[in-house]
């Protein structure tokens, strides 16, 4: 019998989530020949996510849909996921290690008595169990659990490539209408904010900057050279607290992860709490006056010099060679 | 009104210490801990609610390593009472968080406070199954609390958003480490703080059978690490041709 499996689609801002194509991934991980059934919950204006889901490798997409559904909080969510993971009884249920995910995933795993084992960054499968592992200790060690049940899993960003979207259609679409409940905190005020994280999260092309950068003039220069390559800025907390930029683009534990061909980290030392974010970063370059940051052991290549002399120059020297 | 607010507090290895692994298992003698970072934003929180509203704040810890100094610590910087349940061994979160909703239970309580994930699992899960267990309603990463007669007004990041949502106590809330920067304890409040109540208690506990470790290994980090050499206009313009050969690829 083939194994179902469930993936519980994200959006962010009105988008599908990166995230939910990585589960889709990663779900063929934990069988070649499985039912993948993905849940979206949303109102009318997410039926084109619903029908542009179907273009991937899903066997159904479900989408529910209720008016109180635009902006669901977790908390209200849960009791409609909850019935409907009771109904399809999935071998296995995937998330996203995102904010919404993550405590979606341990509210299921608490209300449905289902194991849980978050932030996995590989899935193996034996005759009886799965073999997953997963990043712990700010990244620094990774432990290995055997999963002997059914079980939720909630990915870790970046760590599988999204699924590529097929030219015919594959999934089937079912709609289901539920009853909502008022939920306990209802949505009174929304400020929407353009945050690009989404962009930043699937840029090809990455500059960010650290403490090292010293002032906004330092931040400045990086944003250009992230324009003139085409890609998008980011920061490193120690950026942050140096207060040339706020925190919607920071990269690490507690920022966006990402996975760019080229990352270009300028003044950023390499506290594992960021490196843990780039890990899925192609090729790595560090700019660093200091010769003992640690983010030289974490990078292909790396210059050692101030981001005030490295980056005109470089800046010239791209613009150079796009002119040959 | 007086706010009776608590905060979990998890205890976790210092991030950027040498970690050994021997036969499969992280080796704990000599290393260095703290309070979660993230839990630490989150009792500054309760602290400033505490003097805005007025109140009590109560720190609950689940630790199976010695944790009453960090307890102290959270006294000494504005808590009013701790509780340590000390169990023999690190356990999953599923179970941690059981043992908190037992304690809680017969506890008073407005509000729960605990950081939005731990640096040592990563997996922010101990808080909504807190609130899961409870039949607590609950919202993840919260920015802002303000209250209005009976109202509770939350506001919280969400995907970049701005979210603000009503509703009544109690609530469980998630707090993200960059909120806050936690406060320093004064010496005087540390004298103070010995004074205090701490109550140490252990539980009868099961760890969890259908997820088992198999092992523990270090990160690998294979990337190249070259170094550029030579003046340095000749290393930033070898990295322009790296760049843009990575680009065309």
């Amino acid at each position: 019998m083939k194994k179902r499996i469930v993936i519980i689609a994200e959006k962010r801002q009105d988008k599908l989530h990166s995230v939910t194509l990585e589960c889709m991934e990663a779900a063929t991980k934990i069988s070649s020949d499985s039912e993948i059934v993905v849940l979206l919950v949303g109102d009318d204006d997410d039926e084109s996510i619903a029908d542009d889901l179907m273009y991937y490798h899903c066997d159904r997409v479900v989408f529910m849909k209720n008016s109180k559904l635009s902006r669901p909080n977790v908390h209200t969510l849960l009791p409609l996921i909850k019935q409907f993971i009771e109904a399809e009884q999935p071998y296995a249920v995937l998330l996203g290690q995102t904010d919404f995910g993550k405590t979606l995933a341990a509210c299921l795993s608490e209300s449905l008595k289902l194991p849980l084992v978050s932030n996995i960054v590989e899935i193996k499968t034996g005759p009886d169990s799965l073999f997953v592992t997963r990043q712990i200790l700010s990244g620094n060690i990774i432990n290995k659990v055997q999963i002997n049940n059914h079980c939720i899993l909630s990915i870790k960003q970046k760590a599988w490539k999204a699924d590529n979207r097929l030219e015919e259609k594959k999934g089937i679409k079912e709609i289901q209408s539920p009853i909502v409940n008022n939920p306990d905190f209802s949505l009174v005020r929304l400020e929407k904010k353009s945050s690009g994280k989404e962009e930043l999260a699937n840029a090809n092309i990455i500059a960010a900057a650290g403490r090292g950068v010293g002032n906004e003039s330092g931040y400045l220069l990086v944003k250009q050279l992230a324009e003139t390559l085409g890609g998008k800025v980011g920061v490193s907390r120690g950026a942050v607290e140096l207060g040339v930029c706020d925190a919607s683009n920071q990269i690490g534990q507690t920022g966006e992860t990402v996975a760019p061909k080229i990352y270009i980290a300028c003044g950023i030392s390499g506290a594992i709490q960021h490196l843990v974010g780039i890990t899925s970063a192609d090729i790595i370059i560090a700019i660093n006056k200091d010769e003992e940051a640690p983010i030289f052991q974490a990078s292909d290549y790396g210059i050692v010099g101030n981001v005030f002399d490295v980056l005109p120059l470089l800046e010239k020297g791209l613009r150079s060679q796009d002119s040959q | 009104m007086g706010m009776n607010i608590i905060v979990l507090l998890s205890i976790v290895l210092e991030a950027n210490q040498q970690l050994m692994i021997e036969n499969g298992k992280i080796q704990h003698t000599n290393l260095k801990e703290s309070v979660n970072p993230p839990d630490e934003a989150a009792l500054e929180e309760a602290l400033l609610l505490k003097e805005a509203y007025g109140g009590s704040v109560t720190v609950l810890t689940v630790h199976h390593r010695e944790a009453e100094k960090h307890l102290r610590r959270a006294l000494a910087m504005g808590a009013d009472n701790a509780i340590f349940v000390k169990t023999d061994e690190d356990l999953e979160p599923a179970v941690i968080a059981k043992l908190i909703a037992e304690q809680l239970s017969s506890l008073p309580y407005d509000l729960i406070l605990a950081g939005d994930f731990s640096t040592n699992g990563g997996s922010g899960q101990v808080g909504p199954r807190v609130a899961t267990i409870l039949g607590l309603p609950f919202l993840s990463k919260a920015a802002k609390l303000e209250v209005e007669k009976e109202a509770v007004f939350i506001t919280k990041e969400s995907n970049g958003d701005l979210e603000t949502y009503k509703g009544k106590f109690p609530v469980l809330l998630t707090i993200p480490q960059g909120l806050h920067t936690p406060r320093l304890p004064k010496l005087s409040s540390i004298m103070k703080a010995k004074q205090k109540p701490l109550e140490k208690k252990t539980a009868a506990y099961q760890n969890q059978k259908d997820i088992q470790t198999v092992d523990f290994s270090y990160f690998v980090n294979d990337r190249k690490k070259i170094l550029l050499e030579g003046e340095l206009e000749d290393k930033v313009k070898q990295l322009a041709q790296i760049i843009q050969s990575h680009i065309q690829e």
